[in-house]
């Protein structure tokens, strides 16, 4: 086959949709029907490899797959799957992912229909000029109602959903259908095989043995094993020793061309030579501009992290280094706490993203950290008009110096079943929200629009909005606009030292139910230890609130019998590697989850 | 030299929910596999056993085993019975006085009874129902009559169902039947028994920590009322019965142990038998008498304090530096623990205490 028709029978596409609507198990099916998982290896979700994806059920990383299909025309193409995750923390994944294809398949639980991530994946592919298939999943529940859904889509989404694919990725039905509309009516890649080489790098992985491995769609040209290519953004240059695509197993290839998506590795040991978002061209011919880029997402939410064991503080910068260039929406610098010592700030797009990350450092490098409340960026109007960025409680200046202080309201869409708009209503009114519109999806579903504080909905909204509506609303949302708020900070003082680690900012409404919530659950979170430790809130020199961890009254392995000496030792080695794992601060030991009590107060009286 | 002597028998005829020492219900044919081996695992020892001086035969239930006389009269075979101190056998109480006319002509001299308590609601969540207060104190004037006046009774506080109140009956029960040495064990939530799942699933629910903090306050000042001297953490004795057995234990005395999964300490090592009854009959079967042991990590300078200061009397520092020739002071940080008042130095001795004793493993950790 000739570079040509290879292009011509190149599809790229992804799969968006909201979270849970069935996405990874499609590609499963989709992977099936295109043989490309021998069945015995085959296992639920399979493109979702990291742990937490598998144990949390949910896609965190895009990923690619390599598939062949036959199609009824007799024809053979090559399909470039790219699955994508669906929770909103995660849309930049899926615009990177959306910037190497031609078309998506947007899919829609027939039994829970459009949702807000629906919405704002669908918009995200449609400003991409992506061509957008609609498909609707989980036609074999009872419960599915596809022609509402359609209904939905078109109504609510201005789609055509005339010819909306059925399908259940369950069952596999409708599954052939799909990749006939594929190859159809997505478009083959367009792009000039013979101009100078241009590849977007949309991720990029780090192997400990051949060190960073770019992923990357050919825009322009051809890339060959051997060549000597340079990163237009750094200038690196490096020699292609491998170059591959996954199908899924890796498969070594001698070239790739345009539409083509694969994997290179070149002995890349400097992870800071490649980013997410650069243009690879060939070293001795090169492309005379780069690709546009990927627009940076700037941070929401921030936060500190610090390694329960100071000694990790070097291999955490290191094992930033390495998330960085897998996740490239995460931004860093060093930061120092009096209680907890040298660590970094993080910048997140949200708190799943927050959780995740500090999840994988835990686990994927074996970090112990400790993580303290997240902020979200203030803007500080001093007197004299100097304005700055305020994203760390620490730093909260006195109020007599300053003009105001503003925070970031998030314009938020919520889609529920009308039963609960009174709920949610009231609910957004509780956290401060102020009233958009609200719209009629059909007779039975409405969208909710309300401007909202960001620390609202990092604090506990979300939560708050699935238990009140049974799980049924869903949520979107992006950044409107700062406003001025009368905000304070909340100390919290551990035997009798204020904790930096522990203050937040609050708006002054809640400071007292906040502060006195926070004391209730430190005294649930920090284990009795041998003396009395007062814990109080404080907002100022003023106490707000206070609590006492009582001091511990027994802690003793009662049996010590049959010369079983060893079993004794466990029981001690145990305890005391879970002592490591608190922080001593002063005198008292301080386990990791109380730093994120702040956060998760279950119940907060007024 | 090795001193004392442990035999494990992990038979019974009923499993309590909180049990996780090695045992299983009793099963003919097993047992009379597990006899032939363990006869052969102590013949092929024989020659470890010159010196001992003290036998503590546990389980599981040894009384609930068939074919516990076999064992007794291969001991008898090379050890001279009448000569040992103390030689202990236990047992639940129901089954307690099933052998006894064995422990007479076995020189068994101590028994050591699992009673746990004797509240009615708890003692059907342990399945002993089929038991009165009345029918016990019975069972113990029976065995004092033919002889044997040292016995010792277990009791468990914390327990699903225990309260002050059932614990004062308990206390009640131990003034009556006035034995010569109590172990009052603050109940351990061990992994994957019954007890576990049960409170997982929410079927029993325990006292809380200051419940059981008063139970274990009353249970101190009850028995020093009634004339037992506490002298390790869980265990009292009454004047001249502190258990010689046991503290070889804490004493880093040298031991040696024989059937599955029990525990051995000589030449500064310890070791534990393979715990797989099976694999156990079946090595032995083969004459593979080594791969039943397996050496265990030792280190006598951290089990010495971890292990001797369960003794209320506590240990010598000198011997420790005699011992191992080394000063304790630099091999742990023992000032702090002297600062923070859980240790209290009298001269060459130091010992837990009296808030010591409430977190001791708080003091144990900076040993390890």
């Amino acid at each position: 086959m000739d570079i040509k028709e290879k292009i011509a029978s190149t599809r790229n596409f992804s799969i968006i949709a909201h979270i849970d609507h069935g996405k990874s198990t499609l590609a499963d099916r989709i992977m099936e029907e295109c043989s490309a998982i021998d069945s015995r290896h085959m296992r639920d979700q399979y493109l979702d490899s990291m742990d937490i994806e598998r144990e949390r059920g949910i896609t965190i990383k895009l990923n690619t797959v390599h598939l062949n299909y036959k199609a009824d025309n007799g024809k053979e193409y090559q399909l470039n799957l790219i699955d994508t995750p669906g929770h909103v923390d995660f849309s930049y994944e899926v615009s990177r992912s959306l910037a190497a294809c031609e078309g998506a398949l947007l899919v829609v639980d027939s039994t829970q229909g459009v949702e807000a991530q629906t919405l704002a994946n669908c918009y995200l592919a449609l400003d991409n000029d992506l061509e957008v298939i609609p498909v609707i999943n989980k036609i074999d529940l009872p419960s599915s109602s596809p022609d509402l859904v359609k209904k939905e889509i078109e109504d609510f989404i201005g789609l055509d959903a005339s010819n909306a694919l059925l399908c259940s990725a369950k069952t596999g039905v409708g599954i052939h259908d799909i990749l006939e509309r594929v190859v159809h009516d997505i478009l083959p890649p367009e792009g000039n095989p013979n101009a100078p080489l241009r590849c977007l790098i949309f991720d990029s992985i780090f192997d400990p043995y051949r060190g960073v491995i770019p992923a990357f769609r050919v825009v322009d040209g051809t890339i060959r094993k051997g060549d000597k290519i340079s990163f237009m953004g750094t200038s690196f240059e490096a020699s292609i020793d491998t170059l591959f695509i996954k199908t899924p197993d890796e498969k070594e290839v001698e070239y790739l061309t345009v539409g083509d998506v694969g994997y290179l590795s070149a002995s890349i040991k400097d992870i800071k030579q490649v980013h997410v978002g650069d243009t690879i061209t060939l070293k001795d011919e090169p492309a005379l501009d780069p690709l546009p880029g990927y627009k940076r997402l700037n941070p929401m939410v921030y936060c500190g992290i610090y390694p329960v064991d100071n000694a990790d503080y070097s291999q955490l910068g290191d094992a930033m280094d390495k998330l960085k260039l897998n996740d490239a929406s995460l931004v860093f610098e060093k930061e120092s706490s009096q209680a907890l010592g040298f660590g970094y700030r993080l910048g997140f797009l949200g708190l799943l993203h927050m959780e995740v990350v500090t999840e994988r450092i835990e686990r994927e490098f074996n970090i112990p950290l400790i993580a303290t409340s997240p902020s979200v960026i203030y803007k500080v109007y001093k007197r004299g008009g100097v304005v700055y960025d305020l994203d760390n409680p620490s730093l909260f200046p006195d109020l007599g110096t300053i003009d105001r202080i503003e925070e970031p309201y998030m314009l938020t869409t919520i889609m529920t079943p009308s039963e609960y708009v009174g709920v949610i209503m009231k609910l957004c009114q509780d956290k401060r929200g102020i009233y958009k519109d609200i719209t009629y999806i059909n007779d039975n579903r409405v969208s909710i629009r309300y401007s909202m504080p960001l620390m609202e909905i990092v604090y506990d909204f979300f939560d708050k909005l699935k238990s009140s509506t049974k799980g049924y609303a869903s949520l979107d949302y992006e950044f409107e606009k700062y406003l001025p708020s009368k905000l304070v900070k909340l100390d919290i003082l551990l035997n009798g030292e204020t904790i930096d680690a522990l203050s937040t900012i609050v708006h002054q409404d809640f400071a007292y139910s906040r502060g006195k919530a926070i004391c209730e659950k430190l005294v649930d979170t920090i284990p009795r230890q041998l003396f009395d430790i007062p814990i109080q809130a404080a907002i100022g020199s003023k106490i707000i609130a206070r609590t006492t961890v009582k001091c511990l009254r027994k802690d003793v392995i009662a049996k010590c019998y049959g010369g079983d000496v060893s079993r004794k030792k466990k029981l001690l080695e145990k305890q005391k590697e879970g002592k490591k794992k608190m922080k001593a601060i002063g005198s008292v030991e301080v386990p990791q989850e109380a730093f994120l009590a702040v956060l998760k107060l279950d119940d907060e009286k007024k | 030299m090795i001193k004392g002597l442990y035999i494990h028998i992990p038979f019974c005829d009923f499993i309590c929910p909180y049990c996780d020492f090695k045992k299983r219900l009793k099963d003919d044919l097993i047992e009379k596999e597990y006899r032939d081996s363990l006869i052969k695992e102590i013949l092929n020892k024989k020659e470890y056993l010159n010196d001992i001086d003290t036998i503590y035969i546990g389980g599981g239930t040894p009384t609930a085993f068939s074919y516990l006389e076999d064992i007794l009269k291969t001991l008898d075979s090379i050890i001279d019975l009448s000569n040992i101190k103390e030689f202990t056998i236990e047992s639940t109480s129901n089954r307690c006085l099933d052998y006894l006319d064995l422990f007479t002509k076995y020189h068994v001299n101590r028994l050591s009874i699992g009673v746990e308590s004797f509240d009615d609601k708890l003692r059907e969540y342990l399945k002993r129902t089929d038991e009165t207060k009345e029918e016990l104190i019975e069972k113990i004037n029976r065995i004092r009559e033919k002889g044997i006046n040292n016995i010792n009774l277990d009791f468990i506080y914390s327990m699903p169902y225990s309260s002050l109140s059932t614990i004062k009956n308990d206390l009640e029960l131990i003034k009556e039947i006035n034995p010569t040495h109590i172990s009052f064990y603050d109940l351990i939530i061990e992994k994957n028994t019954q007890l576990s799942y049960d409170l997982k699933r929410n079927k029993v629910s325990l006292p809380s920590e200051n419940e059981s903090v008063r139970m274990r306050d009353l249970i101190n000042k009850t028995l020093k009322q009634y004339g037992y001297k506490r002298y390790e953490i869980s265990n009292w004795r009454k004047e001249g019965y502190e258990s010689i057995h046991n503290k070889y234990y804490w004493n880093l005395e040298e031991y040696i142990s024989f059937g599955v999964s029990s525990h051995s300490f000589y030449n500064n090592r310890r070791y534990e038998n393979i715990s797989n009854i099976k694999e156990y009959i079946r090595l032995i079967k083969n004459n593979d008498y080594i791969s039943i042991i397996k050496e265990e990590d030792t280190n006598l300078k951290s089990e010495y304090f971890i292990i001797g200061l369960r003794l209320i009397s506590g240990v010598s520092l000198s011997k420790y530096t005699n011992l191992f020739n080394s000063d304790p002071f630099k091999d742990f940080n023992i000032q702090k623990l002297l600062d923070n008042k859980l240790l209290v130095k009298r001269g060459d001795n130091i010992r837990l205490s009296k808030r010591g004793l409430e977190v001791a493993n708080i003091v144990f950790m900076e040993f390890i």
